[in-house]
């Protein structure tokens, strides 16, 4: 092998981890952005609960 | 079979696992967020058209049989909001959107109610019909 065919194949390797990478960020970003979290469900039950205090807030009598 | 192939094969079996495991959760947190929508959207319409109830009843322009069935049905949903709203948050809590859907169901039918005295304070003409 010469020096410039083991440099090309060293540049497709970089190339080729860096493509893995990538995808496996993004893959673990989706699942981030899409899992039911603790900060999420913090948030989801304060609404809730905003939404109970508007109710009892209303006028009824 | 090279150490590149089985390498590959191994990603991509990962790759869809991954995902599998993601579409699973989006949908999951999506049908939380929206019970979560819907919950508060009942809220806002309750608290809109109970202040709108009020002030047409002050106004003279709700009749006073109309206001009474109108407190009669807060009251009652006053009871049962909290309720739903105490299943919902157990619901969030389990990370369980069937319960939560249950917990939504529950208002569904307070919510058709709640349309029809929405629909009656829309209704009412500026000047109240006193023409």
């Amino acid at each position: 092998m010469t020096d410039a065919q083991l440099e090309m194949l060293v540049v497709g390797v970089e190339k080729a981890v860096e493509w893995v990478v990538g995808l496996a960020k993004g893959v673990t970003g989706i699942i981030a952005a899409h899992a039911v979290t603790d900060e999420k469900k913090a948030a989801w039950t304060a609404r809730v609960d905003a939404a109970a205090a508007k109710v009892t807030a209303t006028p009824s009598e | 079979m090279t150490i590149i192939d089985r390498s590959l094969r191994m990603f991509v079996t990962g790759a869809l696992v991954g995902i599998v495991i993601g579409l699973s959760s989006c949908s999951a947190a999506q049908r939380l967020e929206g019970s979560v929508v819907a919950t508060e959207t009942i809220a806002d319409t309750f608290a809109a058209t109970g202040d709108l109830m009020k002030l047409a009843h002050e106004s003279g322009v709700v009749a006073d049989d109309k206001w009474s069935a109108w407190c009669a049905f807060a009251k009652r949903f006053k009871l049962v909001f909290p309720a739903a709203a105490g299943l919902l948050k157990a619901a969030i809590e389990a990370a369980s959107p069937d319960a939560a859907d249950g917990a939504t169901a529950i208002l569904g039918g307070l919510k058709r109610e709640l349309n029809g005295f929405e629909a009656m304070v829309i209704s009412v003409p500026p000047d109240g019909g006193l023409q």
